[in-house]
């Protein structure tokens, strides 16, 4: 009987842990919505994308930016940064795509990525929203000149409420189930329960891609997260000297930051080369998510040993790399100092 | 063949199974039954715990975990621990002293269990990977190796976890399976209701004891076969020369109700 006690106060402060971990864990707490998902542009033209970011979350979200890269056609962010957006307020970014006149007409699919950070505490989360667009590229006389009015869309319904509901209800069934098992002795409720557990599970969870989502995780290397490395946090700082050794690189040099987007450490990666860039406009930079860009990582010899191994800066004209945030002041700097 | 060199194959395979990254495949869409780290080099399964804890951090609710781990405890339990996770295999090999497993501490590891996921969402950091043994040997030390890693501080305190953690299994048979595995405690949960069980046959039971100190885990197999903490590991079976105890594969569920109506 004490076992049956023991066992039932365990199970019961799982179920009760797990619960609240799930109900409160951390989410993104961005909205952002297109104008329009079908934006047409003129040859040698231009038009304008607009995206409403909405927090309603009780969290400042901090370094707002659109990032998108299309063909033929220059994107001109504005502005090209939101530092702070606070709780419960909305803001509008204006994408301008300049169209050359070079770029062939038709319609294409493209994806606006919007990035964000927000902290609790110490502790700060990035996350990625993809916004998908249509780009219709048509001849300059069938363009219409008036910019299409913003309208923005319905914001999405909040599944994870609906996800939650779907697993108090198991969690019930299962604790009804096993109560009946122990009291009247009947083992097919239980069962009952388990077994629709492992497929629903199993079924929803394929539904949601939450297996390619664990693939990901598996197959990315966080170098802090397994402890390879101390977790870095926060926002880096360059010391003076490492500021003067930056600005006196007399080369052009492109980085290219490898990135996974539950990386802990890849912020603090990312936010340092952007600084570094800063002081020198010689460096520029781009930001790769290798789950999105896995050829990429794999040319750029970022997956050693099978595993893609995250942050990992690389520079591009001599194919040097830095992996982790470690100390990663001097090791960048001796990054772009290396062959010049 | 005796049981005891069916689970050694058995075991093979599950070691198999975590290296088998060394033909070339990569990471697939499975989770491992048992505590393997996604993070070494030639692993080709998820590890659960650490993917829990990342799912914990990104708010993600894990139906394909459960699915997943619920699947994992109907089809053997605890047996997983005894016959298939590489970390309990080395916990075998090292399983010199079989002491009596003492109660209250065994429900240590589900307090691992809660404590993993309440650090996990609180840190927004998979703090569990960072101290796990397994990690120690599968990705640590590989990757000092490699040239990815440096001995570190997270190094030197995966060194230490290690360390205290082999002490320990030398010292207690199963210790870490024992007291500390929170996969153990999650399989563990499912023990009673797995398909895979231990069966014990009282007609032909005489209390002789000797299947008490054959079991790793420290348990008394004759008065408590269907034990959460049984590993089902079968070596209780090879130490009871009368066939009392035998290990199944059937309808779980049905011991208990026999047993029951025994008592009734």
């Amino acid at each position: 009987m004490a076992r049956t006690i023991h066992r039932t106060v365990a199970l019961v402060l799982l179920s009760i842990a797990v619960s609240s971990i799930l109900a409160v864990a951390q989410q993104p707490i961005l909205s952002f919505f297109l104008a329009s998902s079908q934006i047409t542009i003129p040859q040698g033209g231009e038009a304008l994308v607009t995206v409403r970011a909405e927090n309603n979350s009780v969290y400042a979200a901090e370094g707002i930016e659109a990032l998108a890269e299309i063909e033929g056609i220059a994107v001109l962010v504005e502005p090209d940064e939101i530092e702070t957006l606070p709780p419960f307020e909305s803001a509008t970014i204006v994408i301008r795509l300049s169209a050359s006149e070079e770029v062939p007409t038709g319609t294409d699919a493209h994806v606006i990525e919007m990035l964000y950070t927000y902290c609790i505490g110490e502790q700060c989360f990035q996350f990625f929203d993809d916004l998908s667009f249509e780009l219709v590229v048509e001849p300059p006389s069938t363009i219409p000149t008036e910019i299409p009015e913003v309208v923005p869309t319905e914001p999405p319904a909040k599944p994870s409420w609906i996800r939650l509901g779907i697993v108090g209800c198991a969690l019930l069934f299962l604790v009804v189930a096993a109560v009946l098992r122990r009291m009247v002795g009947w083992r097919w409720p239980l069962l009952g329960a388990l077994a629709v557990m492992v497929l629903g599970g199993l079924t929803y969870g394929v539904i949601l891609n939450q297996h390619e989502q664990a693939q990901g995780i598996g197959a990315v290397l966080c170098t802090s997260c397994v402890g390879i490395e101390e977790a870095q946090h926060g926002t880096p700082e360059l010391t003076p000297a490492g500021i003067a050794a930056i600005a006196s690189i007399e080369r052009e040099i492109e980085l290219l930051v490898f990135y996974a987007v539950w990386c802990h450490a890849c912020p603090y990666a990312e936010a340092m080369v952007e600084m570094a860039a800063e002081h020198n406009p010689r460096i520029t930079y781009r930001f790769i998510d290798v789950e999105e860009q896995p050829d990429l990582a794999e040319r750029s010899g970022v997956i050693r040993s099978g595993r893609t191994i995250v942050p990992a800066i690389l520079r591009v004209d001599t194919g040097d790399l830095v992996f982790g945030a470690e100390q990663l002041e001097s090791r960048l700097i001796d990054l772009l100092e290396g062959g010049s | 063949m005796k049981l005891r060199n069916r689970r050694r194959i058995v075991q093979g395979t599950g070691l198999l199974l975590g290296l088998f990254g060394a033909t070339g495949i990569g990471m697939t869409h499975l989770i491992f039954p048992g505590l393997h780290c996604y993070a070494c080099p030639l692993a080709v399964t998820v590890c659960p715990i650490g993917l829990i804890q990342n799912l914990v951090i990104f708010g993600t609710i894990p139906f394909f975990w459960i699915g997943t781990i619920v699947a994992y405890g109907l089809i053997a339990g605890r047996g997983f621990c005894g016959w298939f996770c590489p970390f309990g295999t080395l916990n075998d090999l090292l399983a010199f002293r079989k002491v009596k497993i003492r109660d209250p501490l065994s429900y240590s590891k589900y307090v691992v269990l809660i404590g993993t996921l309440i650090a996990a969402w609180y840190f927004a950091d998979t703090i569990f990977c960072k101290l796990c043994p397994a990690a120690s040997i599968e990705a640590s030390i590989p990757y000092l190796l490699l040239g990815v890693a440096k001995a570190n501080r997270p190094f030197l305190i995966h060194m230490a976890t290690l360390g205290v953690t082999l002490l320990g299994m030398v010292l207690v048979a199963r210790f870490w399976c024992r007291y500390l595995c929170p996969m153990g405690a999650i399989l563990s949960l499912f023990n009673r209701v797995s398909f895979f069980h231990l069966r014990l046959s009282t007609d032909r039971c005489t209390q002789c004891r000797a299947c008490e100190p054959a079991c790793p885990m420290g348990l008394v197999p004759y008065v408590d076969h269907d034990n959460h903490d049984c590993i089902k590991c079968g070596d209780c079976v090879d130490a009871c020369k009368l066939g009392a105890l035998s290990l199944r594969y059937g309808l779980p569920g049905r011991e208990t109700a026999e047993k029951r109506e025994t008592q009734e």
